[in-house]
């Protein structure tokens, strides 16, 4: 004769074993997952890696995986999309494959380093991006490209998924007669860009492109050391994040990759916006503009689309194969957001695609 | 004090039963390496087992043939646009080159499910940047 609480006992040890089975993979694979969107929400919970603290500790989610690259030597190149207070954002992460009680798994095994992590979330939260109104961005989401390398810049410092470097401390050893002194790069940019090659990206060779995070009030300067700092290792693609229309948005523009004949020179007035154009080898004049080293000068951006309009078919006329580039240049104290509100429009008034509007710098 | 340990007991055999399910060897190519089964599958879990399915009959000619073609098939990439649609790269290596021939993956997500809905033959620089 059966005993009953033995029979309990028997009935709530299968029912325990059964729950353990269930709960097996969850809790024996903390660390992987079946799926890499799994894995990447898993990692969000349970992660030690740095970066994914501070995701969750500032409760941050995981929307889906936007793209994912596999690498020469193994594993994966991610992009996540994150939801910070209802802001879409690119987050790149690494997946390896690894194998759990015989199932094919993913874990992650990267994310960036919590200064990193926590400088994105706080600029695309900060109100503080350049905003751009019109149709040349995309949503930054919504980009379809490989893994870009992301740079948070604010006003004072350039941060990486590595680590952060202070801009002053690295201007303050630079002989400012060097030339290029205005926009050289600091060499902690050269090696963390060589570790997001060697080590993120494992010499992949199609990735070569750079998305800037910036502070609208940085400057064009700055802004410059981290474009000639990444095209210096050949990323040559660069998304100015902004805060667009539709949320988190990213025009694109391109590293001074070659000499252009068409260069638009931006120079702030009080009372207008000026520019200095060249196209060829002339120099554009219209009569009575606000200052005589002046091509034209604006009051609106209406003006501006105008003029850039007039603009683009004389260069086609002068030279159809040049009019396919355009460099937008200004000087080093500009603050890049009084910069992009004049970038977004080179593309549509000139009518070439906006990521041949190539990236200079006007020295003093 | 034997209950407990009755119980502890069936704890484990259970528990080890369990494990080895899970451990069963794999059969599937190391070429072709598959999840086990798990719901929701994502874009790139479905790209994977589409590489042991293959084609379905009716689908693009020449993608079939590519595919058809090559002693292995791995994905190179895969990456999805919201609100449900996905792409896979599954090319004859890891990394292709940017002239080779790869087999474009077109996936619809239906509810919490993604699917292959077409296939098309595409170059290797799929989503490289461009000028």
């Amino acid at each position: 004769m059966v005993n009953f609480s033995e029979t309990k006992l028997r009935a709530g040890a299968v029912a325990l074993a059964l729950l353990f089975c269930t709960l097996a993979p969850a809790t024996l694979l903390a660390e992987s997952a079946p799926t890499m969107e799994l894995a990447a929400s898993e990692g969000l919970q349970e992660s030690a890696l740095p970066g994914m603290k501070v995701l969750r500790d500032r409760r941050a989610k995981v929307s889906r995986v936007i793209v994912a690259e596999v690498l020469p030597m193994g594993g994966v190149a991610a992009e996540l999309e994150l939801d910070y207070q209802g802001k879409f954002v690119r987050y790149p992460v690494r997946f390896e494959r690894v194998e759990e009680a015989g199932c094919k798994a993913w874990k992650l095994s990267w994310a960036p380093e919590e200064t990193y992590t926590g400088a994105l979330l706080n600029m695309v939260s900060s109100g503080q991006l350049p905003e751009t109104t019109t149709a040349a961005t995309t949503s930054w989401v919504a980009q379809r490209r490989l893994p870009s390398m992301p740079v948070v810049l604010t006003r004072f410092q350039i941060i990486t998924p590595y680590g952060s470097i202070k801009i002053a401390e690295f201007v303050d050893k630079i002989d400012p007669s060097q030339k290029g002194a205005q926009v050289a790069p600091p060499p902690l940019l050269y090696k963390h860009t060589k570790r997001w090659i060697s080590e993120f990206l494992q010499d992949d060779p199609g990735p070569a492109g750079v998305d800037i995070i910036a502070d609208k009030r940085a400057t064009w300067a700055d802004f410059n050391r981290v474009i000639v700092g990444a095209l210096s290792q050949g990323f040559y693609q660069v998304n100015i994040i902004t805060s667009g229309q539709g949320g988190v948005a990213a025009l694109p523009v391109t590293a001074p990759i070659k000499p252009v004949p068409l260069v638009v020179r931006y120079y702030p007035f009080e009372q207008a916006s000026g520019f200095r154009v060249s196209s060829g080898a002339g120099l554009v004049r219209d009569e009575g503009v606000c200052d005589p080293e002046m091509s034209f000068c604006v009051t609106s951006a209406e003006q501006f689309d105008a003029r850039l309009t007039k603009l683009g078919a004389e260069a086609r006329a002068a030279d159809p194969a040049g009019a396919d580039f355009v460099m937008f240049a200004t000087t080093g104290e500009v603050a890049l957001g009084d910069a992009v509100r004049w970038i977004e429009r080179m593309g549509v008034g000139l009518e070439i695609a906006q990521r041949r509007v190539l990236i200079g710098f006007i020295q003093k | 004090m034997e209950r407990y340990g009755f119980a502890l007991v069936a704890l484990l055999v259970f528990a080890v039963g369990c494990d080895k399910q899970q451990g069963r060897e794999d059969p599937v190519p190391v070429e072709t390496p598959q999840s086990c089964a798990v719901e929701p599958k994502d874009a790139w879990s479905v790209a994977e087992e589409w590489l042991v399915t293959g084609p379905k009959a009716g689908q693009d000619e020449a993608a079939t043939a590519l595919f058809s073609g090559w002693a292995s098939a791995r994905l190179a990439r895969v990456w999805t646009e919201r609100p449900d649609r996905g792409f896979a790269v599954v090319a004859a290596s890891d990394d292709p080159k940017p002239g080779d021939d790869v087999v474009l993956l077109k996936m619809k997500r239906a509810g919490q499910s993604w699917q292959v809905e077409a296939i098309e033959v595409a170059k290797g620089s799929v989503l490289w940047p461009d000028l």
